[in-house]
Formats: C-alpha cells, structure tokens, sequence
C-alpha cells in the first residue's frame, strides 16, 4: 500500500487578508482571483445572510488560533492520484457565486488540488481511504471521478488539532458509476474549525450512497450540493451530527433533481448535549424536466440538555408536476415511554438513555452497506456517547 | 377489577414509579418497605414487576442485549454474580422454551413487529428472567385472542410461587377462568370499594360495575 503525504501551500493570510500568487492553471486563476476579489471586498458570510443565519462563522474563528495559515498533511492511501488539475475537471472550478458563500471561500483560499479518477469497469473492494492530518489553517480540494460502471468505497477520516480546514470534494459520477463514501470528521473540539463543499453530480443509472459522522471542530459546517444530472440516478446522503459542549454542528444540504426518474434521501440525526448547537438545513429543488423525481428528507433533533438548541429548515422546491416528494422533521427530548420501560426491566436509567441513544444512532449508521465502515462508524460514535455520558 | 377510569392503571405505573405521576400522601410498602423514595430501576431490583398493557416497541434494541442489561443490573443490585454470556443464553433459551416462545423472537429487537400475542407472551418471559417478587399485570388480557390469552396464563401460571405476589388488573371476568384469584378487588374511583372472593368477579360480569359500585356506595 502506498501512502503519500502532500503538502498544500498557502494561500491566504487571515490576518492581513492578503492572498499569496498561485501556480495553479490559468482558468482556476482567473476564478480564483475573482473568488479573492469579491470576498476582500465582501467579506467572510455572517448571520446576515439567508443560509448562515444560524451559524456564525467570523465568531467562531476568532476563538482559535488560525493565523498561520499555510500547510497541512494530506495522506492518501492506495490511490492513484495526480497532483493537479486535468481538463476534464477545469469547468468544476469555474466560479460563480456572487454573495459570499463556503465556494468563494474555497475558491478564494485554494492551495492545492488532487485528482482521482477511477477506470471504467472496475469494482474496487477495498475501500479507499483518504486521511485528513490539520494541524495548520490549509484548504485543499479533491476530485474523485468514477468513470462508466465502476464503483469504489472511499472512507474519509478527518483528524486535525488545530487550524481552520477549508475543503472541497467533487464527486463525478459517470454512467452507472456507483459510490458508497463514509466521511468520519472527529477535529478537535476546542481549537478547530472546519468548513467544507460537498459536490456530487451523477450520470444515468449513478448511485452516490453517502454517510457523514461530524463530531468535531468547534464549529464545523458542512455544505452538500448534490445534483442528479443523469437519468435513473440516485444521491443518499445519511449523516449523524453528534455535539457536546459549546460545538455547532452545521449541515446544509441542496439536492438539483435535473433530470427525470431520479432518487434523493436524506436522512439525518443531530444529538447535542451541553449548550451546543445543531442546524439542518436541506432543501429539495426539482427542475421542470426532472418528472417521476423521488424526493426524500428527514432530520431527527435530539437534546439531551435544557441549553442544547437545534435549528432545523426544510424545503422544497418543485416545478415538475409528476413526482413523489416529502419532508418531515422532529426535534425533542428522548421519548420517555420506552425509557420508562427499559428502567422497569431494572436498567439504570444512564444505560437506558445510552441504549436508547445508541438505537437512535444506529438507525443512521445501519445504512451503511460496507461492513467494516458500519463497524467503523458505530465504535466512533459510541465513543463519543461515553464521553456524554462519562 | 373496576371500571374504565377508575384508576386502575395508574395504580400499576404509581407502584412501577413512572415519573409523570406524584404521590402526594401515603406509602407503598413492599417487604416492610417503603419504595416510594425508589427510582424505577431500584424498584425493580427489589421485586417491582410490570407487565404493560402495550408493550413498547424499541427499535434498535435488541431482545437479548435488553434482557442481558436488565438481567445483571438487577443481579448486581440484588448482590449476585453478572451472568456471563453463556450462562445468560443458556437461561433465556430455557425459559424461551418452557414459554413457548421461538428462538427467532429474541433474536429481534424488542417488541418490534411482535402480534399482540408475542408482545404479551415477551412480558411474561422477561418476568420469569428477572424473578420479581410482586408482578403487576395491567389488563394482560386486552388485544389477545383465546388462544393467546391461554398461553400467556399458562407462562403466569408457572410463575406462581408462594414467595410471589401478583397483582391482576382486568376488566372482564374470562382472564380469571384461566389466572384462578385468592382476592378480587374492585377498584372505582381511586377507591377499593368491595373486595371478595373469585365469585366476586363472577357477580361483576352477571351485573356489571355500575350495580356493584352503587351497592358499595
């Protein structure tokens, strides 16, 4: 197995909002100085604006220590992988965000990107594994294309000590390419933030089956912008976000359906402790063209404490009149009902929220198809839950 | 016995400890003691039983893990050896099968997709695992066919022992045909009002409540 540690540069300087030269191609430079331009003059996103009204991402910055912004490890295992930016993949960084957004950022900060582009026809049984070492502010994007009836698990571990980690992963999926991604984010809790795109388009018959555990970072939001280009496709991103302390756990999510006979599920559980704060934001957009759209979204709020806070905004957007779409959302306490009964049984009543917590979690995780993923996923987050409940 | 409201199941969650309900006055004594300080898990270690009249449903939990958990719990407070996961198996499947209850249900989460019929039948295997002292048993009859009316008196039956007290909560007369009462009570309003032998129930299913009650009162 081959492991490769990669070094992005820097990009950016905080503290004197300057930008470094890039030697980046010419199509990503003109976006990225343009990225840099409107974000100098705009600014980072605040509350102000629609989609960060529950996340404020300038606070949360000034309580770590980001200013040396400039390099971080990047080990990617098992992959074949090129350093920089083919031409199939250049229109990906074209930019258009006019407000500031997570992608004028990424643009903006950008300091080096890796290709992965798996062959058609394979199936590869090992997952892929990429390890996201932070130790340093740094912001790197990863392209992952699938090419025609391939299909490949990729895990992502997530572990950094300190820094803002700025990222992009781009998932193209050609025709009838299949992926299931496991994402583990577990930064430091106090001392990083994490602000990351989420990109996945699919071709006819693609399949993007996805899993993302946030435990970490201070403050750690998640945007995910799917887009079902191909017919027959289907995008299903199941998360869980587990939150103690003073952490925001954010995710937002926007699914295009532009194309006909497509699938979405979104299925996402949010348990804070402490006065953390959870926001699920998931919006469903299906174009005019997009009929027989089957449309899926439900977030599942859980607080375990009376300072915890959850903020949660469904929507849909439909302009086909032939599709199936819904959406439903519950935030509250642990039923008390089966509490009840599993404390008749004789269970101490820390075990039973435990064991309650511990189905409620595994709701999401059992999604998982690769077995040593779920496992995975499953000791992570009852590692977290006996730090909850320590 | 007694009427829809009169507080019959109350009863049985104000002795099992459920949170909602609070005691204002008085105490309930169990072996001298009283239990009302006790949370709901330390009631059960010390002989507190509850059969629901509607099992829950908890997905994601399964059977064995559930009773494995209640089981030493309650163990440790009772000051015994845990079980470990040998013996406990070879315990459940012994008493799985004196209950007639197949291996494939405890292989599920608890109550999830039971009929009526398994869900009641689950209550009494986990009663006999846990070997309650005093087993309350709210309206077992409710949502069963004769058939499993009959195992699930059957599995009581067996567990009647002089050490074990039961109380039966019911609205018809038929559950004591096959569960036979030494005491039947009939509970209106929050009230003991008549208490009598088995033929009291039998008198109560001749002329229904409302007569008993007025005679009472």
């Amino acid at each position: 197995m081959s492991v490769l540690n990669i070094t992005p540069k820097s990009k950016y300087k905080p503290e004197t909002a300057e930008f470094l030269l890039s030697s980046l191609p010419h199509i990503v430079n003109n976006s990225q100085k343009l990225a840099q331009e409107q974000l100098k003059a705009q600014g980072l996103p605040t509350p102000k604006l629609e989609s960060w009204g529950f996340s404020n991402l300038p606070a949360a910055l000034k309580k770590i220590e980001h200013t040396n912004f400039s390099a971080s490890d990047v080990a990617i295992q098992n992959i074949a992988f090129s350093r920089g930016i083919p031409l199939w993949v250049q229109n990906y960084f074209e930019h258009t965000d006019s407000n500031p957004s997570l992608h004028m950022m990424n643009m903006a900060m950008l300091a080096d990107v890796y290709t992965i582009d798996i062959a058609p026809n394979l199936h590869l049984d090992e997952p892929m594994q990429i390890d996201w070492v932070l130790n340093q502010s740094a912001c790197a994007h990863i392209i992952l294309r699938v090419q025609k009836n391939s299909s490949v698990t990729l895990l992502e571990r997530q572990v950094g000590e300190a820094g803002w980690r700025l990222g992009r992963l781009i998932v193209i999926l050609d025709d009838n390419a299949h992926i299931e991604h496991v994402r583990l984010m577990n930064d430091n809790h106090d001392s990083c933030v994490a602000t990351q795109n989420l990109d996945i388009t699919t071709g006819r018959d693609a399949t993007y089956h996805g899993f993302i555990l946030n435990k970490g970072s201070a403050f750690a939001r998640t945007e995910i912008h799917g887009i079902i280009a191909g017919t027959n496709s289907e995008i299903t991103l199941n998360g869980l976000q587990l939150a103690a302390g003073k952490q925001i756990a954010d995710t937002t999510i926007l699914i295009e359906h532009q194309q006909p006979h497509g699938r979405s599920n979104q299925f996402y559980k949010t348990i804070l402790s402490g006065e953390s704060v959870g926001i699920f934001q998931g919006k469903i957009h299906v174009h005019q063209i997009a009929q027989k759209t089957d449309g899926y979204q439900m977030s599942n709020g859980i607080l375990l404490s009376k300072g915890a806070q959850m903020n949660t905004k469904p929507q849909l957007e439909i302009y086909a009149d032939d599709v199936k779409c819904s959406h439903g959302t519950t935030t509250g306490q642990l039923d008390e009902t089966p509490l009840f009964y599993l404390c008749s049984r004789g269970i101490s009543e820390i075990d039973a929220r435990r064991m309650l917590l511990e189905s409620a979690m595994g709701d999401v995780i059992d999604k998982i198809s690769n077995e040593s993923l779920k496992e995975l996923a499953s000791f992570e987050a009852q590692e977290w839950l006996r730090n909850v409940y320590a | 016995m007694g009427p829809n409201g009169a507080g019959k199941s109350t009863l049985s969650y104000v002795i099992a400890g459920r949170a909602d309900y609070e005691v204002t006055s008085g105490e309930i004594l169990l072996n001298g003691e009283n239990i009302l300080d006790m949370d709901v898990s330390e009631r059960a270690a010390k002989g507190v039983f509850l059969a629901f009249q509607y099992p829950v449903e908890i997905p994601g939990v399964q059977m064995t893990n559930f009773m494995k958990t209640a089981l030493n719990s309650i163990r440790k407070q009772r000051e015994q050896n845990e079980l470990d996961a040998l013996d406990f198996l070879k315990l459940l499947k012994s008493k799985c099968k004196e209950l007639n209850i197949s291996d494939e249900m405890i292989k599920r989460p608890v109550n999830v997709g039971f009929s009526g019929g398994e869900k009641k039948r689950n209550e009494v295997l986990q009663m006999a695992m846990l070997e309650p002292s005093l087993c309350v048993l709210d309206e077992t009859d409710s949502g069963l066919d004769i058939d499993a009316l009959k195992i699930v008196a059957d599995g009581v039956n067996k567990l009647r022992a002089p050490n074990r007290s039961f109380l039966v909560i019911t609205h018809y007369q038929r559950l004591l045909d096959y569960i036979v009462p030494d005491v039947v009570h009939v509970l209106a309003n929050g009230k003991i009002v008549k208490s009598g032998g088995p033929e009291l129930a039998h008198e109560l299913e001749a002329k229904g409540y409302q007569d008993i009650i007025g005679e009472a009162a």
